[in-house]
């Protein structure tokens, strides 16, 4: 009998080493060219973007791109900086939209402009290009960008007689609603679902209402602060009224707060960046719906989200790391982007493909956002953004926690604004 | 003169031969395959719905590729299936199945360890996986168990798809029994609908007693039906279930003279209970019934199979189970999961034995197990469990 367990033994080791040798082989590091690329997706978004690198480095030897997470997007600003300063600069980092001036002003990436195929440029949405042109000049390949929509939990909508096929148009309609929604289940004179909350993150919750409004958050020449005009302080107006007026949203809830609530469904409605449907659909216990981002007057959504720059120095490995970002920006790569974190695919053969559309037959909720694609714009461009982002989000929480008068708090924000703005028009 | 007779012929024989499509129409030219290193192209094309030559609209085209995509995906052999178009010059379309290969070579160590009635008892075996046999999604399975019990097992899972079937082989000697055991499986199955399937499994076997000369043979027929969905296909999916019945009736043949042939019958079921309750923590509810009647061999005895307590030193003719698990992946690595568990249940004769037993698991899933299963259970005693279902 125990000569069955040596053959057994015998068959089976054979068959793992072979196994083991032939499929170590396929994986072998690559030799070549080795590109470092600095990114600051996480969570879900980190695996999509490993597995695609690992494609890469799998479909070819002379390249090898090592992917180095360096923190969300304030923290790789940060990095960046610091590592252009010691000469210590990734070949690619992936660096917000709203930062991309500090490195473009600062002369410390180059123009691609020249670099970037005629099918790429008639290829990628002209907003998506936009959003990384400086003067007339691109400095960044467009990858992860998004929209904020709407999200809602439909079995809350079912359960107050709301229809979860027709989410709310408007901002008046989304009080209509809210109200219905907003619910004290025990009536112990504590809300226990709230029908809407705005996290109004700073620049990219208060610029689209603004443009909604008509109005413009920097004049033209980003020389002047435009958010205290009779716009910006209407939106604050809405906004504090959903609190205190209408009571369909919570004043004092931080970011974390709020998306606990979320996720444990109470809060039915939210204006959220569409790079969350895929996490959202997945790891919600309740039926996410997702609808355009309600408008005021104008429909107006705010682009965000991250370009690819690349730092290399040499021609050589610059080559190199363009190469790789154009085959990470290919059609194939931008589909499976979508599909698998949200963000917005940035090709029209993407968009026009069997492949999404079958896709978006199967996930309607992906689609939102690219319906939203016409009237989506970046931010207003600054090197002093991130500065005046930190302006308005302590004048929003003045307003809303304190119910501060909205004009008064928004010029004194306006008047700091201004004044880095005047300093770098001084420069 | 004669020459416009000829152009004119040959404008209209143009015309006759040369297909004219509707705007909205699709001429779909090719379909290419690409990625399956392993996987044989012809299964991968008997997956498609979509027929080369064909024209199509634009709904139809999207449905026949959603099917197929579903096909293709519910092989459980690609990490993703990916349908790429593109026009050629005469705006025909030439589509390219994209399919990226997962590694079918898993293996491990399997079995138990674990103390109870002042007593340690182990049973260990290296096993190893492959799903992709012939690159067409055939199955083949070896285990070796290589302390206490020792020998063979090999199962092999041919032809997915409408028809399946199993031809299955063990030699080995049980610990337990003090025993020789060698058996033959053959099974045919038949998928009437995705989620619904009909099967007979036959099986042979023969014990010998190593402290004596007698042994038996027994044949048992086994019609099964399983309905429902043992694993989900997506994450979308919030709740997935299955049934498993199998009813069995098997005769027992003496190789002495002296004794009559024996009968014996019975039945298992196993009802499968998911829900995935938020951030992909997934609890699973896991009923199992059995009886059974008759003369039965020590190889068809129903044993427990609560965790933290002996297998084999519970047994009997009747069992209830319930096994409860709570599946959690870790936060910022979703490769490894915690698994909480609670089992309980009763297993016996003419007097059931309540047994009660829980711990937590770890479970890694790597390149090579899928996953590595690690429990610490208590129970009757105590249980350190590697054991990897097959």
């Amino acid at each position: 009998m125990k000569r069955w367990l040596y053959f057994g033994l015998a068959i089976l080791l054979l068959i793992i080493l072979s196994s083991t040798t032939l499929y170590a082989g396929g994986k072998k590091r690559k030799k070549g060219t080795q590109l470092t690329f600095w990114h600051s997706m996480s969570i879900y978004q980190r695996d999509a973007l490993e597995k695609l690198v690992a494609d890469y480095n799998d479909s070819q030897d002379e390249v090898y791109v090592d992917l180095v997470f360096q923190g969300l997007y304030n923290e790789m600003k940060a990095k960046l900086i610091q590592a252009v300063q010691s000469g210590n600069e990734p070949d690619i980092a992936q660096v917000a939209i709203e930062y991309l001036d500090v490195f473009t002003q600062g002369g410390n990436i180059e123009p691609i402009t020249e670099r970037i195929t005629e099918d790429d440029r008639a290829d990628i949405l002209s907003q998506f290009w936009n959003s990384v042109t400086r003067d007339r000049e691109v400095y960044a390949y467009p990858f992860n960008l998004s929209v904020q929509v709407l999200y809602y939990n439909k079995d809350a909508f079912r359960e107050s007689g709301l229809d979860p096929d027709k989410p709310p148009k408007t901002w008046d309609d989304v009080i209509v609603y809210g109200t219905k929604l907003t619910k004290d289940f025990d009536n112990n004179g504590v809300v226990d679902q709230w029908g809407v909350l705005i996290s109004l993150e700073g620049v990219f919750g208060f610029t689209p209402l603004i443009r909604q409004k008509g109005g413009e958050f920097l004049n033209q020449d980003r020389t002047k602060a435009l958010f205290n005009s009779k716009a910006g302080v209407e939106v604050m107006e809405l906004v504090k009224d959903l609190a205190y007026t209408h009571k369909i949203m919570p004043s004092n809830w931080t970011l974390f707060e709020g998306t606990s609530a979320f996720l444990e469904g109470k809060i039915v409605m939210g204006p959220i960046t569409c790079a969350g449907i895929k996490f959202a659909e997945e790891n919600l216990p309740w039926d996410l719906g997702i609808a355009p981002l309600p408008y005021i007057e104008n429909k107006s959504v705010l682009l965000g989200g991250a370009g690819l720059v690349t730092f290399s120095r040499s021609s050589r490995r610059q080559k190199a790391a363009l190469d790789f970002i154009s085959w990470l920006t290919a059609k194939e790569n931008c589909i499976r982007w979508h599909k698998t974190t949200g963000y917005l695919p940035l090709r029209k053969s993407a968009i026009d493909s069997y492949e999404l559309q079958e896709f978006h037959r199967l996930n309607p909720n992906y689609l939102i956002s690219i319906d939203q694609l016409p009237y989506a714009r970046p931010p207003d461009f600054t090197p002093y953004l991130p500065q005046i982002d930190q302006i308005i989000r302590y004048a929003i929480e003045d307003i809303l926690l304190n119910m501060k008068d909205p004009q008064i708090i928004l010029d004194l924000a306006a008047e700091k604004a201004n004044e880095i703005l005047e300093s770098e028009d001084d420069e | 003169m004669s020459g416009i007779y000829a152009g004119l012929a040959l404008l209209l024989l143009l015309a006759l031969v040369t297909p004219v499509f509707a705007e909205d129409e699709i001429h779909l030219l090719r379909i290419e395959v690409e990625g399956n290193d392993v996987t044989s192209e012809d299964f991968i094309r008997s997956m498609l719905t979509l027929q080369q030559g064909e024209v199509y609209d634009l709904d139809r085209i999207i449905d026949e590729i959603n099917e197929s995509r579903q096909n293709l995906e519910k092989t459980g052999l690609f990490g993703s299936v990916f349908f790429n178009d593109e026009l050629d010059d005469e705006n025909n379309l030439v589509l390219t199945v994209q399919v990226r290969e997962k590694n079918y070579l898993h293996f491990g160590l399997s079995g138990y360890l674990g103390y109870e009635d002042k007593e340690f008892y182990s049973v260990s075996s290296l096993y190893l996986n492959y799903t992709n046999v012939g690159g067409n999604g055939s199955l083949f399975y070896l285990e070796v168990p290589f302390y206490r019990d020792y020998g063979v097992i090999a199962r092999y899972m041919g032809n997915p798809g409408k028809f399946q079937y199993t031809l299955g082989l063990d030699v080995r000697y049980d610990y337990f029994y003090d025993e020789n055991v060698q058996k033959l499986i053959a099974g045919l199955g038949y998928n009437l609908h995705e989620r619904l399937l009909f099967g007979l499994d036959i099986q042979s076997s023969r014990e010998s007693p190593v402290q004596s000369s007698d042994s038996t043979l027994s044949f048992v027929f086994y019609p099964y039906v399983r309905w429902g969905l043992a694993r989900r296909y997506t994450e979308k999916q919030k709740k997935w279930h299955s049934l498993f019945l199998t009813p069995y009736a098997g005769i027992t043949v003496p190789n002495r003279s002296d004794s009559g042939n024996t009968q014996f019958y019975g039945i298992d079921s196993r009802l499968s209970l998911n829900r995935d309750v938020l951030l992909q923590i997934v609890y699973s509810l896991n009923v199992y019934a059995s009886y059974q009647d008759g003369t039965i061999p020590n190889e068809y005895t129903i044993k427990s199979n609560i965790r933290g307590s002996y297998y084999d030193a519970h047994t009997g003719s009747y069992r209830l189970t319930v096994i409860n698990n709570f599946d959690f992946p870790w936060p910022s690595y979703n490769r490894i999961h915690l698994v909480p568990f609670l089992d309980y249940g009763i297993v016996g004769d003419d007097k059931a034995d309540f047994l009660i037993g829980g711990g937590v698991g770890f479970h890694w899933y790597t390149k090579y197990q899928d996953p590595f299963v690690f429990e610490v259970a208590f129970g009757e005693g105590f249980m350190i469990n590697l054991s990897k279902n097959f």
